[in-house]
């Protein structure tokens, strides 16, 4: 990430996260600063990541989860057998329960199928993460 | 003459039983076997060495890393709504299409809408 890309992150956290708080600290830092508008420019969130690399960041946080390029062509899936995470969430989607994914894959556990659903979240919170990450150290 | 097929572990439980229901089929579980877990290389290993067709909802098993005719038959059942029971309409509707012999050394897809057949010689769409 540059330097350029990390300060226009930092205001995107600033704002949105700090800017109801900006009235208290006037009373205490007289010049703090009435707006960033003239220094940065506000941009969404960084979506240009690759998405091997947000998979494998992610994976490595989970153990009944793996990812391996020999099976199912390194699909993120859950470890020891070649089922994939995204099946297990069509499952629980479809059966609206874990008990629902339990009954569609009879070898897996309740805390297989809640790895894989929290996956998938932490998946597309990454990138925010990041942010925050970058913004805060 | 039954199709011999080997489902692959990401077939669900109530798919494979419905697979198996199907008396022109003559059907092996991965997860039943020693290949559970085992790599996509291993897995087509096996289906050589049984002469069966593996069925397999994973895109990725497809004739680039597995070329056609080096393996009895690829049918990966694709699509976006990819629920068990569409599946199960899904291949019935090909059994019933007059395609499923083209399916031998091949590799197939079968979606909601379509059948695509990749054999050595050509590739083939139909309306499903």
């Amino acid at each position: 990430m540059t330097a350029a890309t990390r300060s226009r992150h930092s205001c995107y956290s600033y704002k949105d996260r700090f800017l109801p708080l900006r009235k208290n600290v006037r009373e205490f830092i007289p010049d703090f600063p009435e707006s960033h508008s003239d220094e940065c420019e506000y941009v969404g969130k960084d979506f240009d990541v690759s998405l091997s690399k947000v998979l494998s960041d992610a994976i490595a946080h989970y153990k009944f989860l793996a990812m391996d390029k020999e099976v199912l062509g390194g699909t993120p899936r859950i470890a020891g057998t070649r089922i994939p995470v995204s099946m297990v969430l069509d499952a629980v989607q479809h059966y609206g329960s874990l008990e629902g994914a339990i009954k569609s894959y009879p070898d897996l556990i309740p805390d297989q199928v809640r790895e894989a659903i929290s996956f998938a979240s932490l998946v597309l919170e990454r990138s925010a993460e990041d942010e925050f990450t970058t913004s805060f150290g | 003459m039954n199709l011999r097929l080997l489902l692959d572990e990401s077939i669900t439980d109530v798919l494979a039983q419905e697979f198996k229901s199907m008396s022109s089929l003559n059907v092996e579980c991965c997860r039943e076997l020693s290949i559970k877990g085992a790599s996509d290389p291993d897995v087509i290993a096996y289906a050589v060495k049984e002469r069966r067709i593996v069925v397999t909802t994973e895109t990725g098993m497809h004739d680039g890393p597995f070329p056609v005719c080096t393996h009895p038959g690829i049918i990966v059942l694709a699509g976006r709504s990819r629920h068990e029971s569409i599946h199960a309409g899904n291949f019935k509707k090909f059994m019933l299409s007059g395609h499923r012999k083209e399916a031998k050394d091949a590799v197939s897809f079968i979606s909601q809408s379509e059948i695509r057949i990749k054999t050595h010689k050509e590739n083939k769409k139909f309306p499903i």
